[in-house]
């Protein structure tokens, strides 16, 4: 029996998002104006386009009363984050580069789920606005659209803002600051917001302009990593700049309710929390395994190549921002491991990071670790706790599910990028990267605008990965089984 | 005294014989009819069929004309609502048993005691806190701290190489006299000693003295304590939970539950203590989990018969002290013939609360511990109280009760036969069933 999905609800709310749409990118649109630029028509017929779209779906349903369940929740998601990207996208393929519709909304959809892998090679030449809008599709999807959404939008909290929050927020268990789901979400963008300004202030203060500042701290807070030079962050070659992103990417990382109480007073809730240290201590021992490894590779000590760099790289590959170091390719292959694993590994649950992140990997370990004493002592019972929590065997069976089908994803994105040629370890790199939001690249991809040598069916693949990823698997997986259509 | 008990389960049911044979007017109120018709032939008390929380029910029991109303139902919150109600209506006083440690906490039982509930007990707490008192000192079975700080009473058996196997109480007291023999049991049969009684192997002796002077009764009967690290609990109910809380920093726990959900949340609770989902009268999940090396092996399920075979497994195998919780009264003077090293029981914690409010009515009773055949009290000396005529000696006691020592300004002294009892001092009274309203006359 075919389930009935209220698709009226979900084009209802579809239509107040467009609107949401255009009004963001109004923001861009003014930029290019006022500096000048000519690249307007873009950003002209994206925000025409998706304020028609918008409202005649929400005048036409304007009198349809929201049902929103689990389906309609799932289904809207995924079809806000794939259509934010296709009218994201109308600027760059009207831009100076003129991508191509591939190109372009594998580069939209990289910048929504905070990947930052790019199909451009050239980026300074491309204008103000149009960087500025791939800049802030990264910041906007940092916390996710929805969660953005559920706090300027009051109607949504109405009815089915529940199913939409959990579809979309990452992690193993999904914590409400407050009772309401809108206090909940704005509390969470003061903080993103907070942390944003005085990035910005910080960056400015350095060898950045205010232009630079701006971009590089929306894609850094949201573990993004889109940069507004060729060269990356290196442009700058500045160590101050490096440590100032090294220190905010990590922050991206965090869970960002933690940073909340943290910000309160709560000091100690920091400490306590297993996940915090698990995330601190991978940091210090991959950045002291590449230290030394860089050090006895001959390389000249000095803080900034043995300390700076390093530290930054692992962050960056752990965060899953995924600021690029052209040192990285001959930092030898332990480097290279230690960068695999980081990208796996992302941070904690609740941040802007992506990939399977630390939690999962803590209660995996946790449970492990029980399984092998349990073989000596079968009656015993161990539980597996994080954070003071206790995940219960459902919960353990999802998490394992999760890590599971995330190999098999990259198993079989693997397999379709070498199909069309990529060497195993650049396109398992690839695959990786994209399936983690992380958007690094080794290989074919490392260099600028890597991205845009792949084939027409590699690049839809990684940004369905990337969307996979972003909306931890299951919430886009749903679609691909039958339970999902029939009852 | 009029005394009406809401609740006619195990403890309830005990309560009221042992009330009724203190000479009391007893009321029972139950919801099983069989069960009460059963007792109202049997002991000489009067049963009800009623619901507690119900006002006509009590009314119909006569909650408003008792001077004791007692509610120990399985469920904490229909305690708390019959004896406020119970309070309301008019009745003396009441005392509720409780569920939860913070129900005890002291605001909020000023709540409850404004509104008419003298005492609330807690009985699985009190037993957790004699097992970790035992397990501070385990070479006393019974530790009674009777004015906090000043006067002990504490229960030791003598074991075949004690010292003071084969001497008269005369003898012990021929040096200083740091120590009173309060009460001897041999056997089934308890004794009041006096001078001439001399102390056997196997007996259970019963002293009171200054803790300054406790390690002398240690030398005395050849005693020694074990350093306990590692304590194994069967059965993670109330009392393991509240023991490895407050343990839990000291010691190691493993703790065997046969229940899994019960394991499951017990695990969950304590992540620091090693908890086994199996059947703890199993004997190779106890040898499995290294029950030799126990140096306590507490057990605490539901059933008796499993506690006390398993404590004998347990000691068997090596562990160095056994406690067991018996609820079944009968058992508990048996059991002494056996090796476990330390029996407790819900049921007398809550009658000893109950006495102190049976007692309290027109003498002052500051603590009253219920021991298996004896209870211990500490009882002021009123203006013009017949105990403070004369000495000690000379006051011809009746033989169900004695004296054991008595806090005097704060401090505590052990009695003698000349001391003279004065207004103001505190004394110790160790007393049979039975005996209370002789008490009760001494003190008035």
């Amino acid at each position: 029996m075919k389930v009935e999905i209220e698709y009226k609800s979900v084009l209802k709310v579809i239509g107040w998002l467009m609107i949401a749409l255009s009004l963001m990118m109004l923001i861009p649109l003014v930029v290019e104006i006022c500096v000048g630029g000519n690249e307007w028509p873009g950003f002209v017929s994206a925000i025409s386009g998706s304020i028609l779209a918008g409202g005649i779906l929400s005048y036409k349903l304007r009198f349809h009363r929201l049902l929103i369940g689990r389906r309609e929740g799932f289904m809207l998601v995924n079809l806000v984050w794939i259509l934010y990207s296709a009218f994201g996208m109308i600027p760059f393929m009207m831009s100076s580069q003129h991508l191509v519709i591939s190109d372009a909304f594998f580069e939209t959809m990289s910048g929504f789920t905070t990947t930052g892998a790019t199909t451009i090679e050239d980026v300074e030449s491309l204008g103000k606005g149009v960087l500025l809008w791939r800049s802030m599709t990264q910041w906007i999807g940092g916390l996710g659209i929805i969660l953005f959404i559920l706090a300027i939008l009051p109607a949504l909290n109405e009815n089915g803002g529940v199913p939409m929050f959990n579809a979309e927020t990452s992690g193993i268990t999904h914590e409400k600051l407050h009772p309401r789901i809108r206090n909940t979400a704005a509390t969470l963008w003061t903080v993103y917001i907070g942390l944003t300004s005085i990035l910005i202030l910080l960056l400015w203060a350095g060898p950045m302009n205010f232009y630079d500042s701006v971009c590089h701290a929306f894609t850094t807070i949201a573990t993004g990593g889109f940069s507004t030079r060729n060269a990356g962050i290196e442009y700058w070659n500045s160590d101050y700049v490096y440590t100032v992103l090294t220190i905010f990417m990590f922050l991206g990382g965090v869970n960002f309710a933690l940073i909340y109480l943290f910000c309160k007073g709560r000091f100690s809730r920091l400490l306590k929390n297993d996940v915090f240290t698990a995330y601190l201590t991978t940091i210090a021992v991959c950045c002291v395994a590449i230290s030394l490894s860089l050090l006895s590779d001959g390389k000249t000590p000095g803080i900034s190549d043995n300390l700076v760099k390093p530290l930054f790289h692992v962050v960056s590959a752990i965060t899953s921002t995924g600021f690029g170091l052209s040192d990285f390719a001959s930092w030898g292959s332990l480097c290279l491991l230690i960068t695999f694993l980081l990208m796996f590994s992302g941070g904690c649950a609740g941040s802007t990071s992506g990939a399977i992140k630390v939690d999962r990997l803590v209660a995996t370990r946790h449970n492990l670790l029980n399984q092998i004493k349990s073989s000596l002592y079968p009656n015993r019972v161990y539980t597996v706790r994080v954070n003071d929590g206790i995940i219960a065997h459902r919960g353990l069976d999802r998490l394992h599910a999760f890590i599971l089908i995330y190999l098999a994803l990259v198993i079989a994105g693997t397999a379709v990028l070498t199909a069309y040629g990529m060497n195993l370890v650049d396109s398992t790199f690839a695959v990786v990267s994209c399936i983690g939001n992380n958007g690094l690249g080794y290989g074919e991809t490392a260099v600028s605008g890597g991205f845009h040598y792949l084939a027409d069916i590699p690049k839809w693949v990684l940004s369905f990965l990337m969307l996979a990823g972003r909306l931890e698997l299951f919430s886009v997986l749903v679609f691909f089984v039958s339970a999902f259509w029939r009852k | 005294m009029k005394i009406l008990i809401a609740g006619s389960g195990d403890t309830g049911t005990h309560l009221a014989k042992m009330l009724a044979d203190e000479n009391q007017e007893v009321i029972l109120m139950g919801s099983d009819k069989d069960h009460l018709d059963g007792l109202d032939s049997l002991c000489n008390i009067m049963t009800v069929e009623g619901n507690p929380e119900s006002v006509d029910d009590l009314i119909k029991a006569g909650a408003g004309k008792v001077d004791l109303f007692v509610a120990v139902t399985p469920h904490q919150s229909v305690n708390l609502t019959s004896s406020l109600l119970a309070a309301h209506l008019g009745a003396g006083k009441c005392v509720a048993r409780v569920e939860s440690c913070d129900t005890l906490r002291d605001n909020i039982s000023r709540l409850f005691f404004r509104n008419g509930i003298q005492t609330l007990v807690y009985p699985e707490l009190l037993v957790a806190d004699e097992i970790l008192t035992f397990m501070e000192r385990n070479w006393i079975s019974k530790f009674l701290d009777i004015h906090p700080g000043q006067l002990n009473m504490v229960t030791v058996k003598l074991t075949e190489s004690a010292p003071v196997n084969g001497k008269t109480l005369k003898q012990l007291w021929s040096g200083e006299h740091n120590f009173h023999v309060a009460l001897i049991r041999r056997g089934k049969e308890l004794i009041i000693p006096h001078g001439d009684d001399c102390l056997l192997h196997g007996d259970t002796v019963y002293f009171v003295v200054k803790p300054s002077d406790l390690m002398k009764i240690a030398d005395a009967t050849g005693k020694r304590g074990v350093e306990v690290k590692n304590i194994m609990i069967t059965g993670g109910g109330k009392i393991a939970s509240m023991i490895c809380e407050k343990g839990v920093s000291k010691y190691k726990f493993t703790v065997i539950e046969a229940d899994r959900t019960r394991a499951r949340r017990f695990a969950e609770r304590f992540p620091e203590v090693t908890v086994v989902n199996a059947n703890p009268c199993q004997l190779s999940v106890l040898r499995e989990e290294e029950v030799g090396k126990m140096d306590i092996f507490i057990a605490l399920t539901d059933s008796d018969e499993t506690n006390i075979v398993s404590c004998m497994v347990a000691k068997e195998a090596g562990a160095k002290k056994t406690v067991a919780q018996i609820e079944d009264l009968s058992y508990i003077t048996e059991v002494e013939n056996l090796s476990i090293d330390k029996v407790v029981n819900k049921k007398l914690i809550t009658s000893g609360a109950i006495l102190r409010q049976v007692l309290n009515s027109d003498i002052k009773v500051g603590s009253l511990f219920s021991l298996e055949d004896a209870d211990v009290a500490e009882i002021e000396v009123l203006p013009g109280a017949r105990i403070a005529r004369t000495q000690i000696k000379n006051l011809n006691l009746p033989p169900e009760l004695t004296l054991g020592g008595l806090i005097r300004q704060g401090q505590g002294e052990i009695i003698m036969g000349s001391t003279q009892l004065c207004q103001g001092d505190r004394v110790l009274v160790i007393f049979r069933p039975g005996a209370l309203l002789k008490v009760r006359s001494l003190f008035r």
